[in-house]
This record gives C-alpha cells, sequence and structure tokens, in this order.
C-alpha cells in the first residue's frame, strides 16, 4: 500500500530504471513494461519506494530516448499503454511509486511538431520552435554536448532558418513565449498523471526561455512556468512530485525550489563529484565546503542525491584542477570520458574496493536529501568503455549466470547492447540470483542499508551539524530530527583512523549502532574517541540518557 | 547443612578481591549482613543504610555488619554511608569486581556488576556464619525501618530460606512481571511470587550455603541479572519463601536500557533457569501461595501516559519486519493467529490471553532448540509484548481495578491451564 504522507518523498529510496535495460519480457532482446512487471518483487524485497523510468515515449533513439518523438504514446518496443497501466497498478499494489522522465525543454526533430513547423513559415507549428536567421543570436549562451556540436543553431534547409538547440542538433528547443507551447505541455503532463504516474524528473529545465543578453538559463520566465505547472498539480493530483534535472550550482538550483511552490525535489550535482573527491584524497573538506555553499531549502523540499546514473558523472560544477584531479584519478582512459564527465558505473570507478563502495553509498544514504540507486549499482555492475556514447553504462542488468545474463532468453547477438561479460563484472560474477543467495553480498548490504534508513526519519528529515575534530580525514555530522540524534562517521581513508569527538552536548546519552544495534560507551564531558578501519563508517543513534517522555508510555515499569 | 571444607573455601574465596578476604580474616561473626549496594548514589545511600540499621537495632542482641557493595562510585559514596552509620556500627566498604560486560547490563538498581556484589554478599555471610543476608539497593528512596524487619523475620523467627519483596504497584504497572515473568514462574514451580524485581530481599544463611554458593555462578548470571535469577532459584530449588509487603518503592531514576533488552534479560532468565531445573517444573501440576507479610494493598490508580497507538503500531511493525524470524520461533497455528491480528483497527484491537501464552511457550521452546541466535530471539518477543499490553489496557482501562487484577488472575490460570501445551513439546523435542 502506498503511503499516504503527502512528504512521501523526503524519507523515500528511488531507484532509476531504463525500461530497455530492465527485464525483457517478450525476447526482442529490449527490456520492456512486461519484464519490468516481472521484476517488481524484486524492488519490492530491495525496499525500494520510487522506481525513476527513464523516456519510454516513442523516439529515433538518437539519444536514447531523450529525443521524444510523441509526447503521449508509448514506444512500441517497450509495450502498450496498458501495460503501462498494469505496470503502475502493480508497482502501487506494492507500496512502490513510479516516476518518469518528462522533457520538457526540447523534441525530437522527427515530433510531428518540429516536422510541421519547418514546412513553412505559416505553418501553426511554426511557433512551437525557435528560428532566427542568422547563428548569433543569444550568442552568451554556452554549448553544453561540445564534443558534438559547435552552436547552440543549426541551419535547417528545409525551413530555410537556424533553429535554437541547447543539446543535440536533433533536439530542437520548444518555444515557451508561446502559450500553445506551454498548455501542449501542461496536458502532457494531465495525460500521464492520469495514467497514475506519480510525477516527473522534469529534464533540462533551466533552459526553457531565451532572452538576448543573458545566457539563456535560470530565467524568471522559467519559475513563473513552472509555477504555474506546481499549481495544477496541486490541485489536481495531490501527493504526485516534481524532481528538477538542473546541473547547476545550489545556490542557482535554490530559485527552483521557490517558496515551496515550484520543484518538490532536485538533484544535488556538484556533490556527487565532490563526494568521489573526497574519498580519493582522504580530506573531507571538498564534501563539507559544498554543504557551506548549499542554501538552506522549504521545508517541502528535498535534494535527491546520487553516486551514478545514466549520463556521465558530470564534471560541469568542478574548477578545471577539479576537473584534472577527477580525470586524472578516476579516468586516464580517454575512452572513459564524455562531454564533460567520466561515463562509469559506480564499481569500476572505485576499482570495485567494496569498502568505498559501501562509504560512498553511506554518504549519499546520510547525508541530506533522498538517495537515489542506478539500476546495476546495487551488485556493482561493471560498465563496456568500448561501446559509444553514454551506453557503456546502459547495459542489460544481470539477474542470473544465464544467458544474457538472465535479462533476456533472446539470441545475445539481438541484445540491444551486449551484456557485460569480462572476468571481473561479467553476468557469470555479478548477478542478483547469486548476491541474493549469499548473506554478505553487496546486494544483501544495500538492502540493508535500505530498511534501516527507512527506520529513522531523521536521514530524510533531519538537520545537519558537520564536526570538525582535528582528524581531517574523517567527516562526522549530526543528524537530528524531532526526538532522534544520529551522529554518522566515516573514515575517508585507505587506513584506520583514530578520532576525538568533542560530544559534550550529548553527554549522558548512549550511541547505538544501527546496523548491529551494539551499544557503545556512553558519552561523557570528555573527548570520545572512535577508532574507524579504513572506508569504515559508523551509523549511530545518541540515545538520551533520560528520555523526554516515554514512547510506549511502559518503558521504565515494565518490570 | 553441610559446613565447606577447607579446599572449597579456597576455591570460592579466590573470587573474592585481597581487601575483603583482608577484612574476613579473623573478623567477629554478625547475626544478619546488611548488603548496601551502591553506584554513585551519594544522596540516597547514606539515607537508606540509617533507615535499616534502625530498623534493625531495635534488637540489640543481634549483631549486625553493614557492607557497602559500591561499584566504583565517584561521588564518594562509600565515604558518605560510612559516615551516615557512625562510629557504633560495624561498617565495611569494598567494591566489588565489574567485569567488562557487566557494564552493558545494568540491573534495576543501576549497579554495574550487581551480580558479582550479590555473590561477595552471601561469600561475607557465610564466612562470618550469619543467620540472614539482608540486600537492599542504595538508591531507593522509599526505604522504611520497617523492611529490615518483614525481610528479616521471616528467616530469623520462622526458619525460611529467603524474604523476596513485594511493592505496591499502580494500575498497568510492571506488565512484563504480571503478564510473564510471574504467571510463567507460576505455571512452572507451583509458587505464586509477585517476581517484583530490585531492591531488597534476604536469605539465610542455610540458604547461600546450601543453594547460593552451589550455583555455578556462570556467565549466564550476569548477562540476565542477579535479580531474577535469585528469585527463580528460590523458586526451582524449591526453598521456603516468604514474601514481604514493603509498600512502594521509589528509586532514584538510572536508565534501564531499551525494552526490547529489558525483555531480552528479564524473559532470558526464566528462559535460561526452565533449562536448568525441568526436573523440577515437569512435574509440577498445580500452584500455592507463598506465605506474605506486611500490609495488603490493591492496586493504585496508573501513573503517566500509556501510549496505546503505539504499542499497536509497534506490534504492527513486528508484523511488517519479524515475519521471518516468528516463522521460524512460533509454531504454525500461532503465528497464522498473530498474523491476523494486525487487520484489526486501534480501538478493536484485541490480543487473546490464549494467544499470548502460547506464544509465550513458543518461544521457550525455540529458545531450547536454539533455533535461532537467543538474543534476537528474545528481543523478537517486543512486539508481541506490545500488543498483548496494548489489547489488555484497551480491555481494562474503562473498568475498576478490581477487573485488572481478575485480568491477571485470568491469565495466571491460563499459563497454569497450558502447561501442557509446553511440556509435552519440550520433551518431544528432547527425544
Amino acid at each position: 500500500m502506498l503511503s499516504t504522507d503527502p512528504l512521501w518523498y523526503k524519507d523515500a529510496v528511488f531507484y532509476e530504471i531504463h525500461v530497455k535495460a530492465f527485464a525483457d519480457g517478450n525476447g526482442d532482446g529490449i527490456g520492456d513494461f512486461q519484464g519490468l512487471i516481472g521484476k517488481l518483487d524484486y524492488l519490492q524485497w530491495l525496499g525500494v519506494d520510487c522506481i525513476w523510468l527513464l523516456p519510454f515515449y516513442p523516439s529515433p533513439l538518437k539519444d536514447d530516448g531523450y529525443d521524444v518523438a510523441d509526447f503521449l504514446q508509448v514506444a512500441e518496443q517497450y509495450g502498450t499503454m496498458d501495460e503501462v497501466r498494469h505496470f503502475l497498478d502493480e508497482a502501487h499494489r506494492r507500496g512502490i511509486r513510479v516516476i518518469v522522465d518528462l522533457v520538457l525543454n526540447h523534441t525530437s526533430d522527427q515530433h510531428t511538431w518540429f516536422q510541421q513547423a519547418r514546412s513553412s513559415p505559416q505553418s501553426p507549428k511554426r511557433g512551437f520552435y525557435v528560428w532566427s536567421n542568422n547563428d548569433r543570436t543569444y550568442g552568451k549562451a554556452r554549448i553544453i554536448f561540445i564534443d558534438t556540436e559547435k552552436s547552440n543553431w543549426t541551419w535547417d534547409p528545409e525551413a530555410k532558418a537556424f533553429y535554437w538547440h541547447r543539446f543535440f542538433s536533433h533536439q530542437p528547443d520548444l518555444n515557451y513565449d508561446n502559450p500553445e507551447v506551454r498548455q501542449a505541455m501542461l496536458e502532457t503532463m494531465a495525460f500521464w498523471l492520469d495514467q497514475g504516474l506519480d510525477g516527473f524528473r522534469c529534464d533540462a529545465v533551466p533552459y526553457l526561455f531565451e532572452r538576448e543578453g543573458t545566457i539563456c538559463e535560470n530565467l524568471p520566465e522559467t519559475h513563473t512556468y513552472l509555477k504555474e505547472v506546481r499549481r495544477k498539480i496541486d490541485v489536481a493530483y495531490q501527493g504526485r512530485i516534481l524532481l528538477a534535472e538542473a546541473n547547476q550550482w545550489p545556490t542557482d538550483v535554490r530559485p527552483y525550489f521557490g517558496d515551496g511552490d515550484e520543484f518538490h525535489m532536485a538533484f544535488h550535482f556538484p556533490l556527487m563529484p565532490r563526494l568521489y573527491m573526497g574519498v580519493q584524497s582522504g580530506n573531507r573538506d571538498p564534501i563539507i565546503d559544498m554543504f557551506t555553499h548549499t542554501p538552506e531549502i522549504p521545508p517541502n523540499c528535498q535534494w535527491c542525491l546520487f553516486l551514478r546514473n545514466h549520463d556521465e558523472l558530470t564534471l560541469e560544477m568542478c574548477s578545471g584542477e577539479e576537473r584534472d584531479y577527477m580525470y586524472y584519478t578516476y579516468a586516464r582512459d580517454p575512452k572513459m570520458r564524455r562531454n564533460i564527465g567520466i561515463a562509469r558505473r559506480l564499481a569500476p570507478l572505485l576499482e570495485n574496493d567494496r569498502r568505498k563502495i559501501e562509504l560512498l553509498n553511506s554518504l549519499v544514504f546520510t547525508l541530506p536529501g533522498s538517495p537515489i540507486i542506478y539500476y546495476g549499482d546495487e551488485i556493482g555492475m561493471g560498465d563496456n568503455v568500448q561501446l559509444k556514447d553514454r551506453d557503456g553504462v546502459r547495459t542489460p542488468m544481470q539477474w542470473t549466470m544465464d544467458r544474457n545474463g538472465g535479462f533476456s532468453n533472446c539470441d545475445p547477438a539481438r541484445l540491444y547492447l551486449p551484456v557485460v561479460a569480462d572476468p571481473i563484472y561479467g553476468y557469470q560474477s555479478v548477478n542478483v540470483e547469486s548476491q541474493k543467495a549469499m548473506p554478505h553480498t553487496l546486494l544483501q548490504w544495500m538492502k540493508q542499508m535500505i530498511k534501516v534508513r527507512k527506520q529513522h526519519p531523521a536521514f530524510g528529515r533531519g538537520t545537519i551539524t558537520f564536526l570538525r575534530p582535528a582528524n581531517g580525514r574523517v567527516l562526522v555530522y549530526v543528524r537530528r530530527h524531532e526526538d532522534t540524534t544520529l551522529l554518522l562517521v566515516h573514515n575517508l581513508a585507505g587506513s584506520a583512523q583514530p578520532v576525538e569527538l568533542d560530544l559534550k552536548e550529548f553527554a549522558g546519552s548512549t550511541p547505538v549502532e544501527l546496523l548491529g544495534e551494539a551499544r557503545f560507551p556512553r558519552v561523557t564531558e570528555r573527548p570520545y574517541v572512535l577508532t574507524l578501519a579504513a572506508y569504515g563508517y559508523y551509523w549511530l543513534n545518541l540515545v538520551p540518557e533520560h528520555p523526554r517522555g516515554e514512547f510506549y508510555g511502559i518503558e521504565q515499569t515494565a518490570l | 547443612m553441610d559446613q565447606p571444607t577447607p579446599n572449597e573455601h579456597a576455591v570460592t574465596e579466590s573470587f573474592l578481591p585481597e581487601p575483603v578476604r583482608a577484612l574476613l580474616d579473623g573478623a567477629e561473626p554478625a547475626d544478619i549482613v546488611i548488603g548496601l549496594l551502591t553506584f554513585n548514589d551519594a544522596s540516597t545511600a547514606p539515607a537508606v543504610a540509617r533507615t535499616l540499621l534502625a530498623g534493625l537495632n531495635r534488637n540489640d542482641q543481634q549483631r549486625i555488619l553493614l557492607v557497602n557493595c559500591d561499584a566504583g562510585s565517584q561521588d564518594r559514596t562509600p565515604d558518605l554511608v560510612q559516615q551516615a552509620v557512625g562510629d557504633k556500627s560495624r561498617f565495611w566498604a569494598v567494591q566489588h569486581p565489574v567485569m567488562g560486560t557487566s557494564l552493558h547490563v545494568l540491573s534495576e538498581s543501576g549497579v554495574p556488576g550487581r551480580d558479582t556484589a550479590v555473590r561477595t554478599l552471601a561469600m561475607v555471610a557465610d564466612r562470618l556464619a550469619s543467620k540472614a543476608c539482608l540486600i537492599v539497593d542504595g538508591n531507593l528512596k522509599s526505604t522504611h525501618p520497617r523492611w529490615a524487619e518483614l525481610l528479616t523475620a521471616p528467616i530469623l523467627e520462622k526458619g525460611a530460606d529467603c524474604v523476596l519483596p513485594q511493592f505496591n504497584r499502580n494500575r498497568y504497572e510492571g506488565t512484563l512481571t504480571s503478564t510473564l515473568l510471574a504467571p510463567v514462574t507460576r505455571a512452572l514451580y507451583g509458587r505464586r511470587v509477585a517476581y517484583h524485581q530490585g531492591g531488597a530481599y534476604a536469605f539465610s544463611g542455610a540458604f547461600i550455603r546450601s543453594s547460593l554458593l552451589s550455583q555455578p555462578w556462570d556467565g549466564e548470571v550476569p548477562t540476565y541479572g542477579i535479580d531474577g535469577w535469585v528469585m527463580t532459584l528460590a523458586v526451582a530449588e524449591q526453598a521456603d519463601v516468604y514474601q514481604a509487603r514493603l509498600g512502594p518503592r521509589v528509586q532514584q531514576a538510572k536508565p534501564l536500557g531499551d525494552l526490547a533488552t529489558i525483555i531480552a534479560q528479564a524473559v532470558g532468565c526464566v528462559f535460561h533457569m526452565m533449562e536448568r531445573y525441568q526436573h523440577v517444573w515437569e512435574s509440577v501440576k498445580a500452584s500455592t501461595a507463598v506465605s506474605t507479610i506486611g500490609e495488603q494493598a490493591r492496586l493504585g490508580d496508573f501513573v503517566g501516559t500509556l501510549h496505546v497507538e503505539r504499542m499497536i503500531h509497534g506490534f504492527r511493525q513486528g508484523l511488517r519486519d519479524l515475519v521471518p524470524i516468528w516463522q521460524i520461533v512460533l509454531s504454525p497455528e500461532t503465528f497464522q493467529q498473530v498474523l491476523e491480528l494486525g487487520v484489526d483497527d486501534t480501538e478493536s484491537f484485541r490480543f487473546p490471553s490464549r494467544l499470548w501464552v502460547q506464544a509465550v511457550y513458543d518461544l521457550a521452546l525455540a529458545y531450547h532448540d536454539r533455533l535461532l541466535y537467543r538474543e534476537h530471539l528474545l528481543k523478537s518477543l517486543t512486539p508481541l509484548y506490545l500488543g498483548y499490553t496494548a489489547s489488555l489496557v484497551l480491555a481494562t482501562r474503562a473498568q475498576p481495578v478490581t477487573q485488572v487484577e481478575e485480568e491477571l488472575e485470568r491469565l495466571a490460570i491460563e499459563y497454569e491451564a497450558m502447561k501442557p501445551y509446553l511440556t509435552q513439546r519440550w520433551r518431544w523435542s528432547d527425544e
């Protein structure tokens, strides 16, 4: 049963899935909704609260579905509208919500809107896109895909005009100055919410409007429109959410929360590379600095935290020096680099070091925000850097050691992408079935962490205070929510570390380790000493000496 | 009773700290040893000592020794107790051994290593040929002079082996004791003891020699807490037990730990002793009252706030999280009935007494069969206990207090009636 709490997303664990990559139900080598339905029990077992689906709309697939050719249909290879509705029902029956990518900013050049628009200046759809007779307009806007695009304008010989695109040239930007476009996208959202979807991950929201003399990002007009979207959802679709993809600094993302009247959630993009930097350098400063620069958000809003996703590990929000450090550390082979980032999965990035994988997941699970797990990272799936673009991190999910990793029973040659089959990360050794069968695998660890996280709303809703012990290799913070105080301690170094903590404020309380329920020595006025193994971590609940009122009213007199 | 041989003395006394052995060398006998257990109790222990001595000094013919067994107080508790008792009384201050594990296992008194304190006192009483050993917690603010008399008179005058306390209780106070510990003990050993833990009890010198010091004092004792252990021991050894109604029990608050730990320790003690005393309890068919002295009192009004909805929520959380464990430790019919309880709404929620008893017996059997790591098994009782307690409160909170007493008596009878369920399965698992 679904939680009725309107703030459910603040406690939720998200799980990102590409329909084509998860499970093939009809044996054609491409994942689909039938296959996905068959794997819902697994996601429920894991403890997932909300699935985020990448675009499943009809598309020429030049950008893996982010080039949408029809917003109101399901791509044939993934299934039918009935199957989508069945999938939503089955997910909801298991207490799992579903949000889906909605590409607000642009369409495919194959969309009928664009086809009609380019056909004639008099076309009713001409105004759906941004046209110019030169390629110098909005010259201050940066080019995002610098590997492939030389300009944000592309000449269309049929339209005999340049059209505006912030991403690939086959993805013309919609013209949000046109009220018909704004209305059409509102109707698109209403259509999917009526099917039962629980919200949208809104792609590339900073770029909806263009104004000369600006960088054409984060413009006030964009916020005005997004607030209109939110109003519509609040009125007609309570409990549904909007998640912003805005690859910006936190201070620039902050306006997307408005006064709690715009997006419910937004990704914290710049944190991700700093987590890797912190662990690689054994220094907590990059992580703390990032939170120092993260502004407060309204109480009904939430950050989304992640380690990896379907795109490259973006380094757009890094300085040149930081970017060089990340490339040197994590992507010395140029094949691992895509655009301004690193297209690798979590486990290979961390050299398959289980200690680092746990540590980074522990950070994402305990820092303020809701965690997102990228499909396959819960079992430590590998990647294939030989594949083009970002396909290397979009290979089939590895379910078993059977043919095609249990993803599909088709001829392996028909698979949309080859299954990872190398000796370290190959499906024969890394798969769900084997990790479910053993008690101490990464998968079982993830399940346990998710379970423990859910037991303590402080993880999703608590405030954060960083402690600054003398040992800078240890990252320590306190999360507080109502009567709960959690102490989170992470050793970012690859060697055992001691740390002395000033916990005078909590004198008298007893730290209880959340995973094993072991009671640590009581906190006193004196420095509290902990020792941590290499990349070790503690999740400690500081249980007060004198509870502020008993929870059940019988504890002190049970005997 | 047999006197220990010199060699036995040597073995048992190796446990005693050197300062205690030095005190014992050449010490004069004491008719009554008062053991005062303390740990940072400077605010209460001196008054408790004075009160107990006042109660016993009425009889000048008894030779009395007050032994302050302290766990290493940082607040000068032993010094202050000594000042309080004055020069005229015989007084020893000793520090009992505190093992590493004891720090995590605080009894209701909050004194670490309480088991070693009791053992030390028992050995001192034995060496001094005492007729009675009275043990009282130093943080009991409600200690009254008549406590000393009530706890020692049955031993000195009637030849009793031990005297256990019975405090005045309020409605819904001590629900773990009244819904599980006491009725299980009654059903097992046939003695209707209140099983009120902590604070005050007394043993005869003979009982100490024959039953207390002869115990293995193994590692399980500190794990489960000394109070439940000595009370269960008394009834299991079929000692001549008396109960003393001591009135209210007011304690300087000290942390007890979380509910699941309390349950694991208290219930674990009962289950642990079931294994040792199977030969006793399996043949017991009925129960009898124990001799009780002191003024009788009914249950008082409940003080505080009961969060029944939270208890039911706690039970349902168990239904969500502990089903894999309950499937192992509960019988299939018990498990099925427990599952069905989860669908009731709050006001109509009821946990039948028979089902509760059956679940408790199932857990005892699972403990015996070692179906799971025992601490996890015992802690898995917590949601069931919350569910049954919530049901008890919902069924009786609008009723007079007599209704609560009657309900608890019916429950105790249910435990006795269902004992064959336990006995038969226990025997099967042994075969």
